[in-house]
């Protein structure tokens, strides 16, 4: 089998903490030859540890190679529709990290590029890879709960928890500015950067798509500009609801729990963490969960299957496993919610038609 | 003479009978006796619970309020004027039923002790089987009175979506509601749970915070029993509720503050209206 060789853009957080050691674990399948981030300090220092032959501090050199099977863009979602359509022009086939855009006409333009290149893009939501979730959806599928009525997951995440994770990367932080995910600048908050994830879980599991959202926000840091907490109600076409309660500022050491449940009209699923947890440490402190991220979000395996699963498209020339166009409608529920919380007022969802090919 | 306060149980059915047992075989309260709505207050009443329901609620009030005595009520059904009336002339305090939990109840301490430093939201959750009847007053009007009594913050805006998601009545109501100070609260309840579900229903709240996560789930308390019938789920022990909600409801008496009590009525309206609309209503 040959190797594909992969061109990674942006070496930051979400680079460090499961991409670069997703293609490594997949080293016979996956080569990395180059690594491309604005800040070069970041770039050398990832080629050098995952062994890429070179690195740059401008993404369009790494794109004119001509010898890069696809990229892997893992920058912040501000960055996805330039560079994916920049990668896509130059006839590389894109793997990108969630959220995929800002905004629905970018998702549009994004997969209209794809399309106009013949090249495959296919955008990282690695719930969708997720043990946990796969068995969530199989279990929809098979009809044991009868049909889908109501999905909430509610999402915790500590201030600390990349922190917690040891990795040696951070947010890219333009000098004299805030971390790029706390900046309206760049982002819109919570609702993109990761209650996007439930969006999409909630539209998968229902299998429809939305109709109206309505969303309350909240930024809680301090040190931020934008929404770090969001609550809100999907209706969905059919009536389904899908609900979330996303925050992302609890205290440190707070254990990285979800609470994922799917009520059927014939029964529920749950998988909430805290009576999963497998390893719980009880101190005068109190309980701590150590294991979370890694085991209960299964986030290693997650983003190998992903990675592994779009490289088997692009070397057999066959669809991707996720088409554009899902996580182009969990944009459309997200950017919604953003309005939603904006306004104070409950948002359509504008119809929309999948193109041939998405 | 016993220096016990003296309790009248006003009420019918299954709660009324529990509230009077607790009350009887409590070593802290006597029990001056119990009726129905509309009968004469227990002669030697000091405190009057009332556990009645609907149209049986009011008429309590005021005879209570004609005798000059406290009354703990189940959160009022109505927002009308005579419960406004009802509120604003009495020593009437509302309290939700779900504070018999003992584990609601010290999560409930904690949280106005001020536990989360300073807070972020409150979800809380009350699911029942699919066909359960009168969800709102029975489920949605405890789990709303539970959840407003968390904090002090005032409301300033509420958004209910309300649908039926398992059967042809309204049975699933989800409410959004923000404080002045930004505090987000999560409302669920639903008849969501399948005839197959183990337990008849289930309670989760959690208090996110600067300072700490609190979650209480109360119905969690089951045995798991694998045996030639398979894995199940034994809930016959979760604890009575009377004897905790008797003593919150007293001691709730002795803190009469008419404002936030009519504040918990412009809430309720509140949830109720934007339900008809499915947009926010304002609550300034």
């Amino acid at each position: 089998m040959r190797r594909l060789r992969v061109g990674l853009i942006g070496a930051g957080t979400i680079a460090n903490s499961a991409h670069l050691p997703a293609i490594a674990h997949l080293h016979e399948e996956l080569e990395l030859v180059a690594v491309a981030d604005i800040r070069p300090e970041m770039a050398e220092k990832a080629a050098k540890s995952y062994g890429a032959e070179a690195w740059y501090a401008d993404y369009r050199e790494l794109l004119a190679r001509p010898d890069i099977d696809f990229v892997d863009i893992c920058t912040p979602e501000f960055l996805h529709h330039e560079q994916v359509i920049a990668a896509a022009d130059a006839g590389k086939h894109i793997h990108c990290e969630k959220p995929m855009s800002s905004t629905v006409a970018e998702a549009d333009a994004m997969i209209e590029a794809a399309r106009r290149n013949g090249v495959k893009l296919m955008i990282g939501h690695s719930r969708r890879f997720t043990p946990r979730y796969q068995k969530i959806r199989a279990a929809i599928e098979r009809g044991d709960i009868g049909k889908v009525r109501l999905v909430r997951e509610n999402e915790r995440r500590a201030a600390s928890m990349y922190d917690a994770l040891d990795r040696w990367s951070g947010y890219w932080t333009p000098e004299g500015s805030r971390p790029w995910i706390a900046s309206a600048q760049f982002t819109q908050g919570a609702a993109l950067t990761n209650a996007v994830h439930e969006t999409d879980l909630a539209r998968w599991f229902v299998g429809q798509d939305g109709a109206s959202v309505y969303a309350e926000a909240r930024i809680t840091n301090p040190e931020g500009e934008v929404p770090d907490m969001i609550t809100y109600t999907i209706t969905f076409k059919n009536g389904s609801i899908g609900a979330a309660e996303v925050v992302n500022q609890l205290p440190t050491g707070y254990p990285y729990f979800h609470m994922m449940e799917v009520f059927g009209s014939d029964g529920t699923i749950r998988a909430t963490d805290p009576p999963m947890s497998p390893y719980e440490i009880w101190t005068a402190d109190g309980m701590r969960f150590p294991s979370n991220f890694a085991l209960l979000i299964h986030v290693d395996i997650a983003y190998v299957n992903e990675l592994q699963q779009f490289a088997a498209a692009v070397r057999d020339d066959t669809p991707v496993p996720l088409s554009p166009w899902e996580a182009r409608q969990a944009i459309a529920l997200s950017v919604a919610a953003v309005e939603s919380s904006r306004t104070g007022r409950s948002v359509l969802i504008p119809a929309a038609s999948r193109p041939g090919g998405a | 003479m016993s220096d016990q306060q003296r309790l009248a149980v006003i009420g019918t059915g299954a709660i009324a009978a529990e509230i009077t047992d607790a009350v009887r075989y409590s070593t802290d309260y006597a029990l001056a006796g119990s009726a129905e709505p509309g009968a004469a207050l227990p002669e030697g009443t000091q405190v009057v619970l009332n556990v009645a329901r609907g149209a049986g609620q009011l008429p309590v009030l005021k005879s209570a309020t004609d005798a000059g005595l406290p009354v703990a009520t189940l959160p009022l059904e109505t927002t009308d004027d005579a419960a406004r009336a009802a509120l604003s002339q009495g020593r009437v305090v509302q309290v939700s039923p779900l504070r018999g939990f003992e584990a609601l109840e010290a999560f409930r301490a904690d949280v106005r002790n001020g536990a989360t430093g300073k807070p972020y939201g409150i979800f809380g959750a009350h699911r029942v089987r699919q066909g359960y009847a009168d969800l709102f007053e029975n489920v949605g009007l405890p789990l709303l009175h539970f959840a407003f009594e968390l904090f002090d913050e005032p409301l300033i805006r509420v958004q209910t979506t309300r649908t039926a998601l398992f059967g042809a009545e309204d049975d699933s109501w989800f409410i959004i509601a923000r404080g002045e100070r930004d505090l987000l609260i999560t409302l669920e309840f639903a008849a969501s749970l399948a005839a197959s579900a183990p337990a008849p229903e289930q309670i989760l709240f959690e208090a996110t915070g600067e300072n700490a996560v609190l979650r209480v789930e109360p119905t969690r308390q089951v045995l798991m029993v694998s045996g030639r019938n398979g894995a199940t789920q034994d809930i016959a022990w979760w604890p009575n509720v009377a004897p905790v909600f008797v003593d919150a409801a007293v001691q709730t008496t002795g803190i009469h503050e008419p404002g936030r009590e009519l504040a918990f009525l412009d809430f309720v309206a509140a949830v109720r209206k934007s339900a008809e609309s499915g947009q926010p209503v304002d609550l300034r």
